[in-house]
């Protein structure tokens, strides 16, 4: 079995074209930034002018200020931020905690979970991984209406469906759809399976998975 | 387990490698005097760096791609983190006591990198080695990188080291910062789940 998996994993090799894809790579990145900080020295021209500046900037942020407080509050930004602190939370409820809104738990998955894990990407996006029985599932709860799966394949069948009041994306094969995208306005959800469901099937779980 | 480490791979010679790290320290020493050689030293460094990253890619290159491609099943991911972990290591130039502890950072800076990449995205579905298995009609090789593929992250990263790259449960809770009772732990579960799934195709040596 060893020299099975071996063989297997031996025929992964780092190819002539690769090799020369990725020194081409390094030679063109900077490698430079973490090692050597650039220092700048100011004349004391500039030292002055900044000071200046600051002190324009914050004369502006007092004549404005008031005006902005009277405005209503701005809606979150809906892109996610990919550079988010991940973070692994113990439970549902500090998970919640974390990102700042409810998340609630899957029902009627098509496996029985033995294991899950809570993550939090900074405070725009929930995560939670049912794994089970061989099988696996990624839900993700994250502020806005953009399509927060992460699941950049292309599938070859792409159908809609109405759940409720949402109408949710599905995506997958001939063999059944793997990754659903929803939206209910104010959050957008995605499910992602590692099997295939039909769009019935699927009726059913997104609507426990809000 | 000795059988396992005995694994024929390309090395760099020991003189060669510690001219290298002699010559990568005395470029950070250098660099740390500014004069007006500035240029010149930028130049000389680049160079090192550049020879530094051909001996590493053909030294552990094909372990860091395979390490990865086995979190990701998917060889552009795999090459990207391999790239990744590359220039990790050159910029933070880290210093070791032999090439064995320089392996084995390379290894846990490949796990994080790919853990990273699934966490924030999904493992694409396209995975060439199962393509190319199924393609050459090897079902025999298919069905144990089927089984292999669906174990748990935690399981697979214990078997993929103890097994592949010969590493003891020790050395494995080093590198992936896990105490050894962790790692044995999953490695003996990672046995039970291959053993129920292979049934009379199993024969991993049980060796801890």
């Amino acid at each position: 079995m060893k020299k099975r998996y071996d063989e297997i994993i031996d025929q992964i090799e780092v190819t002539d074209e690769m090799r020369a894809r990725i020194l081409h790579n390094l030679r063109e990145a900077d490698l430079t930034k973490q090692a050597q900080p650039k220092v700048v020295q100011f004349s004391s021209m500039k030292k002055y002018l900044s000071v200046a500046a600051c002190f324009v900037i914050l004369m502006a942020g007092v004549l404005t200020l008031p005006r902005l407080l009277g405005r209503e509050p701005q809606q979150p930004a809906e892109v996610l931020n990919p550079g988010a602190d991940i973070v692994d939370a113990a439970t549902l409820k500090e998970l919640s905690g974390m990102v700042g809104f409810e998340v609630v738990e899957v029902t009627g998955l098509p496996f029985t979970p033995e294991k899950e894990s809570y993550t939090a990407f900074g405070t725009d996006m929930a995560q939670i991984t049912y794994e089970g029985q061989g099988q696996s599932c990624t839900f993700r709860k994250s502020v806005g209406s953009e399509d927060n799966s992460g699941d950049y394949n292309a599938y070859s069948v792409v159908e809609e469906i109405s759940v409720g009041e949402v109408t949710a994306t599905l995506k997958g094969t001939t063999d059944g759809f793997a990754l659903a995208i929803w939206s209910d306005g104010a959050f957008s959800y995605s499910l992602q399976l590692s099997g295939g469901l039909t769009a019935a099937e699927w009726e059913a779980l997104i609507a426990g998975a809000r | 387990m000795g059988g396992c480490i005995a694994r024929e791979r390309p090395r760099m010679g020991l003189a060669e490698w510690l001219v290298l790290m002699v010559q990568s320290i005395a470029q950070k020493i250098s660099l740390a005097f500014s004069s007006g050689q500035e240029d010149t030293q930028r130049e000389s460094s680049r160079a090192v760096i550049n020879q530094r990253a051909e001996l590493i890619l053909d030294t552990y290159g094909n372990s860091i791609l395979q390490y990865a491609y086995s979190y990701l099943h998917n060889r552009s991911d795999a090459e990207e983190v391999l790239q990744d972990t590359l220039i990790q290591f050159l910029k933070t130039a880290p210093v070791f006591e032999s090439r064995e502890h320089e392996k084995a950072w390379l290894l846990r800076v490949t796990g994080n990198l790919s853990k990273n990449r699934i966490r924030y995205n999904a493992v694409r579905k396209t995975d060439e080695l199962q393509e190319k298995l199924v393609a050459e009609q090897r079902e025999d090789l298919s069905f144990v990188w089927d089984a292999v593929k669906s174990l748990p992250e935690t399981y697979r990263e214990v078997v993929h080291l103890f097994y592949h790259e010969g590493y003891s449960t020790k050395q494995i809770a080093a590198i992936l910062g896990k105490n050894e009772t962790t790692v044995r732990s999953n490695l003996h579960r990672g046995r039970a789940k291959l053993k129920e799934v292979l049934k009379e195709e199993y024969d991993f040596e049980e060796t801890v």
